[in-house]
């Protein structure tokens, strides 16, 4: 390990609902995923017009095509271009949470980037280019890139700003991930490259599990518990043992009910509702029978807290409302913002796995 | 009441499986909701896409820049402008199913379009600019434009090109639509503009219990009942009982097992499921929570394709399924709409066909 680490220097990650200076976003393209460009669009264009308003944007696109094309459609909507920048780094799909990078702060009002080794979820997908995106960022951005010495996706973490990190063993201690590395080598990593002190670490899912549902994260915890504040975490949650997630819901309430922060806090659990209609991938690309149905992992734990907004995954499912009022008496004074997510959720993500939030350093 | 010079009754309304010229779109635009367009954009493209390989695709948009844009989106998605044409009219909305023009044919090989009073769906959203559509397609295409005497919303209409026509009272015979006008009076309209000769009216649902589902039609046909051939019927229905739309629809389907074609013959009837879908995710009113009319029967068939609207529901695949076995040799092209249904509507209801004359 480097002599110098962020943690040394004094940096660490700020809780998402602190000050952001802006969001990243990685537009959506046709190069890997033939179709996902006309497919997302819409929907980033409803983030991009909602974010904007709020603070910056930073959109990434693959090449100067698809900048001249956004630039177009920033114009045609009649946004305030100042508050939207396009930097042309190429990707290979849209996970900007996943492949980071993430930003830490320091008292110095200094902001910093850390890179994580990205290899497309244990090898699942393409990552060559993805993997660059944090290096390219810092270096866009002319501030310091810590280059950790493991492989850690952004939504496999959960911090609450003040020390604590809460994730799942499946999708970190894992040997699609870090193969060879004991849980205290990794432990220590993340405290040194993210300025933690404690971790939770729940159990997340085996691999036949998260295969079955269609998990390519190795159940990443952005998807099924957040912080709300320091102590507070809203999880997902199912009455009705019969789902198929049940046994894992379970097994992850009763490890964050023994969880406490790193005061010895216990936490205050508040659950948050799955769609009470399991929904399903749209995405089938045949035109003729028979058709296949495809559970799709829609959940609203996914939500991006943002200055003043929380975005929050919505479905048309009778539990979209609760899941928003639940999220509503946790950011009192944000205004909670529903976009219809179906098309992003197919794919296995809602809106914390395509955002990074730039944090606002103050000295 | 008749138009003084040509006389309707020569024309009729085929069945929207039969040859079309094309399909007509309005693009949305911004000026009712924040964020329409953008949100509803890829439901528009994806329909292009499906459509333009197979009849030509009529987009009606605001002006030049929209124009533009439309244009240019199309080619960036390498969708193409091939078979897409555009025209510059005035719009409130994007329901060209409901403002119309109603295309009616002849036996000479005759296009003609009926223009139909619209008034926002009995006053309650603004039409001033949607009534005006049918004639403005009328001049621009130079057809005959007969104007009927009463309102009627085309989404309201079910026919099965033999002459009979299938409808909800609630939705045509309603005081808010054509005050003081007898079912009997609106039969003789209907006959002498669409060509139909035989009437299947069901109860529907009015204002109070349609609400309860987010449908600001009162119960229009497309998302109740559709015929698939001259005497087969696709009927929405439901077994949750949780469901508003429960009451109607088991009503409905009473109504259409005593119910016969023109012909005398009675219905062939073939339960479609409802998927459950919620009105929740308006960006401005996201506290509201209530069922949408969300229906698979609000589809459309076009030349050689149905496109069908899906929702992320258990019974997508399903219905999916049904609607291939009704069309045989069609592709079935499922385009999810969860972000257009909130508005009230689906495929069925954003579309118009416009038949191809056949000489006889």
């Amino acid at each position: 390990m480097e002599s110098s680490t962020p943690k040394t220097l004094g940096y660490y990650m700020p809780a998402e609902w602190e000050i952001h200076e802006g969001t990243w976003l990685q537009w959506p393209h046709d190069d890997t995923l033939p179709g996902e460009q006309i497919r997302l669009e819409s929907l980033w264009l409803a983030m991009t017009a909602v974010l904007h308003e709020y603070e910056s944007v930073h959109i990434i696109v693959t090449d100067e095509h698809r900048g001249e094309h956004l630039q177009r459609q920033v114009r045609y909507y009649g946004w305030e271009a100042s508050n939207i920048d396009i930097y042309v780094i190429p990707t290979d799909d849209v996970w900007a949470r996943d492949n980071g990078p993430i930003f830490l702060v320091n008292n110095g009002g200094e902001l910093a980037v850390t890179a994580w080794n990205f290899n497309g979820w244990g090898e699942r997908y393409p990552f060559g280019k993805d993997r660059l995106v944090p290096a390219a960022v810092a270096d866009t951005l002319s501030i310091p890139l810590f280059t950790a010495p493991i492989t850690l996706e952004g939504g496999a973490i959960e911090v609450n700003g003040k020390g604590t990190m809460i994730a799942t063993r499946s999708s970190i201690i894992n040997p699609n991930r870090n193969p060879g590395k004991s849980e205290q080598e990794i432990e220590v990593t993340i405290k040194e490259y993210l300025g933690v002190e404690h971790i939770i670490w729940l159990s997340g899912a085996s691999r036949e599990f998260c295969d079955a549902v269609g998990s390519d994260t190795d159940l990443h915890i952005d998807g099924y518990a957040r912080f709300t504040d320091e102590s507070t975490v809203l999880y997902n949650w199912t009455d009705d043992e019969s789902n198929v997630f049940y046994p894992v819901l379970k097994q992850q309430m009763d490890e964050l009910r023994n969880a406490t922060t790193e005061t010895g806090k216990t936490l205050t659990l508040i659950p948050l509702p799955k769609p009470k209609n399991a929904t399903y991938s749209t995405l089938n690309t045949s035109t003729r029978p028979p058709f296949e149905t495809t559970p799709s992992l829609a959940g609203y734990a996914n939500f991006y807290i943002a200055n003043d907004i929380v975005l929050v995954p919505v479905y048309g499912d009778i539990n979209d409302a609760r899941a928003k009022s639940i999220i509503a008496e946790h950011f009192p004074g944000r205004e909670i913002i529903g976009l219809p997510a179906q098309v992003l959720a197919e794919l296995g993500g809602m809106m914390h796995c395509v955002t990074q939030q730039q944090p606002l350093p103050s000295p | 009441m008749t138009d003084k010079l040509y006389n309707p009754t020569e024309f009729l309304m085929p069945a929207e499986w039969e040859p079309h010229e094309g399909t007509w779109l309005q693009w949305p635009q911004d000026k009712l909701y924040w964020g329409y367009e953008l949100k509803l954009e890829r439901i528009w493209l994806n329909m292009v896409d499906a459509l333009h390989n197979h009849e030509n695709v009529h987009l009606i948009v605001s002006g030049e820049r929209q124009r533009d844009h439309v244009a240019y989106l199309l080619k960036y998605h390498a969708i193409g402008l091939e078979n897409v044409d555009f025209y510059i009219i005035p719009t409130n909305d994007v329901w060209a199913r409901d403002n119309g023009p109603i295309f009616v044919i002849n036996e000479a090989g005759e296009t003609a379009i009926t223009d139909w009073v619209f008034n926002g769906w009995g006053e309650r959203f603004p039409y001033d600019l949607d009534d005006k559509v049918p004639s403005a397609i009328g001049a621009k295409l130079n057809l005959r434009v007969f104007n009927a005497p009463m309102v009627l919303e085309a989404g309201a209409v079910e026919v099965n090109g033999k002459g009979t026509f299938m409808a909800t009272r609630t939705s045509v015979i309603d005081p808010y639509r054509n005050p003081e006008m007898s079912q009997e009076d609106i039969e003789t309209i209907l006959s002498q503009y669409l060509g139909v000769t035989h009437f299947i009216w069901l109860t529907g649902a009015g204002r109070g219990e349609c609400d309860q589902w987010g449908d600001e039609t009162d119960s229009h046909i497309d998302i109740v009942a559709r015929f698939t051939d001259e005497s087969t019927v696709l009927y929405n229905c439901t077994n949750n009982l949780s469901d508003p739309r429960y009451r109607m629809l088991a009503r409905s389907y009473e109504e259409l097992k005593e119910a016969t074609t023109e012909a005398g013959k009675t219905l062939t009837l073939v339960p479609l499921p409802l998927p459950e879908v919620h009105q929740t995710s308006k960006m401005t009113d996201w506290r509201v929570n209530t069922f949408s009319d969300a229906a698979y029967s609000n589809y459309l068939i076009a030349n050689n394709v149905v496109l069908v609207p899906v929702y992320g529901h258990a019974n997508d695949e399903r219905c999916l399924k049904i609607i291939a076995e009704h069309f045989p040799g069609r592709e079935i092209i499922g385009i999810e709409v969860v972000a257009l249904i909130e508005h009230g509507g689906a495929i069925g209801c954003v579309t118009q066909p416009q038949p191809m004359p056949v000489t006889k």
